[in-house]
């Protein structure tokens, strides 16, 4: 005993003793990457879009795009965009998932599970591309429908407008909702329905008195994330229309990488309206997951 | 889940043709009770969302393999055999791999000595976790490009040191997923009980958190490999804005002047997908619970 007890000061601490300062320095590369990569240019980006780009001094004109209507149709689209491409994801994707527990058998199960994963995650430049073969000006469906006596060009479709990139955006928002929801559906018990049908529920009054109830949160806290996934997304809107169209994610990489209207602070005030959005829709997901835990605890 | 494999309902419906007698009113009886029947509705809903999704991979590869008149694998053949498509592909798998095991390894030993040590600071990891959720890639190509690109005082972009700015960039990205892979397999085990037990064996803590803990977690390790890998393998944002010549970059530029040839690579980089998401599902089923899909704005 002595002589473990004379080795602790030089030698290795033993594993109950006192390493809490070799602990800590265990730490510093997590701390060290993410002081990097995520809060400095973080705080960078917050100072940045107080400050003109050019002189240095501190400004808010920056954000003078929230008092000028004109500025704000980046906003108004992208909004309009994420509405649209939730609202679409949210509904088909709700759909599809119960169509899955439903369909009650296991392969069907397995293969649309994995399936939507394929999709969730095919997003960016490769998804854009698949949809210009097919709804671009040459796309396959398009002359299809050509052939049928459908001109969708010629009636005012783009593939490169909102009503187009909300039809690409769907392609892994409906998948992502239908991947969220499948557990919450999965977990509504057979049982719950018998028992209100004995007690002389009718189809209406058990959707209304148990399954909205119970599924609001999930469905609540899914959308949130479309919303989210669909405001934020760059690299789908980008492959598909080379930065001409108006959405916030686009205007932000105009303003730092074009040379007429290089204006950095701006695109850090632009940065920091989005961030907000973020944060409200991520913010709001996280308290309604959190109430959610705490209910399927018990 | 209720119902059985196929071979098992291939027995059922096959059965009673053989089958006759006072047997068959038992079999008929065991079917009536046992049999599962998809809804017409939920089968509808499934092949409408099938025919959605599959339609614009069948319109690329028609484009990508064909001449414009007839199938032809030429266009793949030239997008394998393409210099900057090896490049490009390296490129990617390098960055991949380094942001792979940089994650690993900085994530785990945190969250585990979080997790065992430093419970206080729990919170403050899982906020971290969470930001780069809210600081879309979008918005971090902006800040990482005002801190280290060629503007600032740190230039790395230009320097030597390019490659770790974008490593850098890719370990904040993934951190969400692989943060939460790890954590989820860290408290469904007794990370306490089996460091204690570790101790007491006379092992050190490095020693226990390799020996024990690790194998413990081994499946939630993958999971969050798999994650990281397949995000930072399809990333487009952050290589574009900061200017490194991945693979998603390529395909974009490649589609410019060789449509068909990029539309062949379009189904390439739907494969590689594919494959992050099989071996994702494999894990998923030895670990239920486990994140197939990485549900972040791209």
């Amino acid at each position: 005993m002595s002589s473990m007890k004379a080795a602790r000061p030089t030698g290795k601490p033993t594993a109950a003793g006192s390493r809490g300062g070799l602990a800590v320095l265990a730490l510093l590369p997590f701390a060290a990457l993410v002081g990097l990569f995520l809060l400095l240019p973080t705080a960078s980006l917050i100072w940045g879009s107080v400050h003109n780009g050019r002189t240095g001094q501190f400004t808010i004109a920056n954000y003078s795009y929230l008092a000028h209507p004109l500025d704000l149709v980046p906003f108004a689209n992208s909004v309009e965009l994420s509405l649209a491409s939730t609202a679409l994801g949210g509904v088909v994707g709700l759909l599809i998932a119960q169509a899955i527990v439903s369909s009650r058998q296991p392969v069907v199960q397995e293969i649309a599970t994995t399936f939507s994963s394929v999709a969730a995650n095919f997003a960016g430049v490769p998804l854009a591309f698949a949809f210009i073969a097919t709804l671009g000006a040459n796309g396959l469906l398009t002359r299809v429908l050509l052939g049928a006596g459908v001109d969708l060009y010629s009636n005012g479709f783009k593939l490169y407008s909102v009503l187009g990139l909300t039809i690409v955006y769907a392609y892994w928002e409906i998948p992502l909702m239908v991947l969220v929801m499948l557990p919450p559906l999965q977990a509504m018990k057979p049982a719950w329905r018998e028992a209100a049908e004995i007690l002389g529920a009718s189809r209406w009054r058990y959707l209304r008195a148990v399954a909205i109830p119970i599924l609001a949160t999930p469905v609540i806290s899914s959308l949130l994330l479309l919303y989210a996934n669909a405001f934020g997304a760059y690299a789908t809107a980008y492959g598909l229309t080379t930065g001409f169209v108006s959405l916030v994610p686009i205007e932000i990489s105009n303003l730092v990488s074009g040379d007429i209207n290089f204006d950095p602070g701006q695109a850090d005030a632009l940065a920091i309206g989005l961030a907000a959005i973020m944060a409200v829709c991520i913010g709001g997901r996280a308290l309604l997951e959190r109430r959610s835990a705490r209910w399927l605890a018990r | 889940m209720s119902g059985g494999s196929i071979t098992g309902e291939a027995t059922e419906e096959t059965l009673p043709a053989f089958v006759a007698g006072a047997h068959a009113e038992q079999i008929v009886r065991r079917r009536t009770k046992r049999r599962v029947r998809t809804p017409v509705w939920a089968a509808l809903v499934l092949a409408v969302a099938a025919v959605y999704f599959l339609l614009p991979l069948y319109a690329t590869a028609v484009f990508g393999f064909s001449t414009g008149k007839q199938f032809t694998l030429q266009p793949l053949f030239a997008g394998l055999a393409d210099a900057g498509f090896h490049s490009s592909l390296a490129l990617s798998l390098g960055y991949s791999i380094v942001t792979t095991v940089l994650a690993l390894a900085v994530v785990a030993p945190t969250a585990y000595l979080v997790e065992l040590r430093f419970p206080r600071l729990r919170s403050s990891m899982e906020f971290v976790s969470i930001l780069p959720f809210v600081i879309p890639p979008i918005i971090m190509a902006v800040g990482l490009s005002s801190v280290y690109g060629i503007r600032s005082p740190i230039n790395l972009i230009s320097s030597a040191w390019a490659p770790a700015l974008l490593v850098g960039g890719y370990f904040v990205l993934t951190l969400p997923f692989v943060f939460r892979a790890i954590d989820n397999a860290l408290r469904a085990v007794d990370v306490r009980m089996l460091s204690e037990a570790g101790a007491s064996l006379g092992a050190s803590p490095a020693r226990t958190f390799l020996q024990v803990i690790v194998p413990s977690i081994s499946l939630g390790l993958i999971s969050a490999a798999l994650l990281a890998f397949t995000t930072a393998m399809g990333e487009f944002t952050l290589a574009s804005l900061l200017g490194y010549p991945t693979f998603p970059v390529y395909l974009l530029n490649v589609n410019g002047y060789l449509p068909r040839m990029g539309e062949a690579l379009v189904i390439v980089s739907f494969f590689i997908t594919w494959a992050g998401v099989l071996a994702l599902a494999a894990v998923a089923r030895r670990a239920p619970g486990t994140q197939i899909v990485r549900g972040g704005p791209m």
